[in-house]
């Protein structure tokens, strides 16, 4: 833990140094039914070109857990983005392809709970690696792309149904335009050398009117086994309406969860959200509020 | 016979004369209009945006990275207003975006508020390279359409004379068009206007207009009562000619202000198949109109 906030006060030391790195600060605070309003995560984000087309990002996170702070890489990776024409590599700590919101941040995220999706299927951190994954354009009409990826995804524990130790992952996802309604669809696979294994399926549409009047919706489902044993699935569905860039409002749907949400933002850098929900599992109301601040530009590297 | 034919087809794909045309994606319908003039047949363009879009608030579509895929050459706003941009050429993975095949239009442009202190949200959604609407000057087009032109001269230099001469037709008939803005805009030199959003001190520099304000507080944060009454106030002292609002922002503000001072309420957008003059037309004739 130690060599963690180490790790944290040197780079932030080091800031003055990086003139010219993009670098923003994200705070989260949130308050639920479960726990009470407060800052529950800070991340400090930084990226830079190494070269024409190489490219680092480094994402730096301190959760609340109880009433103590945890310092972790969150993310960490150099991106090749053009060793080959249509080919990206990305090397280090990601949060892997397997569907489409295993891979955003907690502030982009739909809902202030954590996804049940997520939760259900690969635990409390979604599916994270240390590793490297290739992503290839394909020669398609359409835009298609092919991702694989290798994957360290810690150690063995017993007892638990999640990823473990070595394996990879498969992504195949498409995405269509007519005229400004765009449709998604993925098919995605990961596996480890325990055997365990989930295949998943999203599907994604957004009509934009442009001027951040907007409608979308997006649905995923995927199951988990162990060799040939089904031991769980999930799938979460949103449905969001943005009548202009200052407001959303969305309902979520996960296996147990159902939650109304609306978002305010005020700029590009404060937003605030609100929402009421009910858990079928607990039987019990599931209330929140959350505001999100930003400090510093935007990362505006993500497809979302 | 077929022998001449075959020949001679040999002969013009070897001089390049049978060549595709070049590609081109813009962000705006301003820029595909002007990339077309400059390079007239040689060149094929594509628009990201819709005509009445918003560039603060595109979201970057993976469709989006086919166009940018089959493109020789990306035209961008730069100075930060199309950084939505940057999520697709990461993931275009197209040598060429690394190196020629990404022209950003601002470079060439004598920036205005670029801002000499620490940004932070007391300013606003402020641009740290300064204000981005830069192309709303019409004599900007001409440090524009250079810089196209030598760009589409670097990436194909056999048509580099072509280009040239593109650029000489276009300057002299946009000479005259300035002449004649410069003539109709005259009379309003020291005019009040009032602008949504702070879209155009570049114009109002050119024509020595005076913009009292912003119905925006600041730039990207929606006007309260409270300051809707102040500029009501300062219009009562500084009777304001016209207000002019984008087609993506709300004109009800500025209708509330308009009555009393009896100011006109005016928009531009270019629609698909319009002119590049058509632009500056639907922000000069309201104005000269205002004037009388």
């Amino acid at each position: 833990m130690k060599y963690q906030w180490f790790c944290i006060f040197f780079m932030m030391g080091m800031m003055p140094v990086w003139g010219q790195t993009d670098m923003s600060i994200i705070g989260n605070f949130n308050g639920t039914t479960k726990q009470p309003f407060g800052l529950n995560e800070s991340m400090l984000e930084f990226q830079q070109y190494l070269y024409p087309d190489i490219k680092m990002n480094l994402m730096l996170a301190i959760h609340q857990e109880g009433h103590a702070y945890h310092a972790d890489i969150e993310e960490g990776y150099v991106s090749f983005l053009n060793p080959l024409e249509d080919v990206i590599l990305k090397i280090g700590k990601k949060k892997i392809g397997f569907g489409h919101i295993n891979t955003q941040h907690a502030e982009d995220w739909t809902s202030i709970h954590q996804p049940g999706f997520l939760n259900d299927l690969f635990g409390e951190e979604g599916a994270v690696g240390q590793g490297g994954v290739l992503s290839y354009l394909l020669p398609l009409p359409v835009f298609t792309q092919l991702e694989f990826g290798v994957w360290d995804y810690g150690p063995y524990e017993a007892e638990s149904e999640a990823l473990m130790q070595n394996g990879a992952h498969g992504r195949l996802w498409t995405s269509i335009a007519i005229q400004d309604l765009e449709f998604r669809l993925g098919v995605s696979g990961i596996w480890d050398n325990l055997y365990h294994n989930a295949t998943g399926i999203d599907f994604g549409v957004l009509k934009d009117f442009g001027s951040g009047k907007k409608i979308y919706g997006h649905v995923e489902w995927a199951s988990f086994s162990k060799r040939d044993t089904y031991l769980k699935d999930s799938h979460y569905a949103y449905l969001g309406y943005c009548p202009s860039a200052f407001w959303e409002f969305g309902f979520q749907k996960d296996k147990h969860q159902y939650f109304s949400v609306i978002t305010k933002s005020l700029s590009e850098r404060i937003k605030f959200r609100a929402e009421l929900g009910y858990d079928a599992l607990d039987q019990g109301v599931l209330t929140g509020i959350q505001m999100v601040v930003q400090m510093g530009s935007h990362g505006h590297s993500q497809l979302k | 016979m077929k022998k001449n034919i075959f020949f001679l087809m040999m002969v013009l794909i070897s001089t390049g004369m049978m060549a595709a045309p070049l590609s081109v994606v813009t962000v705006t319908q301003e820029q595909a209009l002007l990339v077309q003039k400059m390079g007239g047949r040689e060149v094929k363009t594509e628009c990201l945006t819709l005509y009445n879009q918003d560039l603060h608030q595109v979201q970057a579509r993976p469709s989006m990275i086919i166009k940018l895929k089959k493109a020789d050459l990306l035209v961008r706003v730069g100075m930060r207003l199309d950084d939505w941009l940057d999520a697709l050429i990461l993931n275009a993975s197209k040598a060429s975006f690394f190196d020629q095949g990404v022209l950003d239009l601002s470079k060439g442009i004598t920036k205005l508020q670029v801002p000499n202190q620490p940004l932070d949200g007391r300013l606003g959604d402020i641009h740290p390279e300064g204000n981005p609407h830069y192309w709303l000057d019409p004599y900007h087009l001409l440090v524009m359409a250079k810089q196209v032109s030598e760009r589409l001269a670097l990436l194909r230099p056999e048509k580099a004379s072509y280009f040239a001469e593109q650029y000489q037709i276009f300057e002299k008939e946009w000479q005259i068009q300035l002449k004649k803005w410069d003539q109709q805009m005259a009379p309003l030199k020291g005019a009040y206007i009032l602008t949504y959003h702070d879209s155009l001190p570049y114009f109002a520099k050119r024509y020595q207009l005076v913009i009292l304000g912003q119905i925006e507080i600041k730039p990207g944060i929606p006007p309260t009562p409270a300051h809707l009454l102040h500029l009501k106030t300062v219009m009562k002292a500084k009777p304001v000619k016209a207000i002019f609002v984008e087609p993506y922002y709300p004109k009800e503000h500025a209708l509330t202000l308009q009555q009393p001072a009896k100011t006109i309420v005016f928009s531009t957008s270019i629609a698909p198949n319009a002119s590049l003059e058509s632009l500056y037309e639907q922000l000069i004739t309201p104005l000269v109109k205002a004037s009388y």
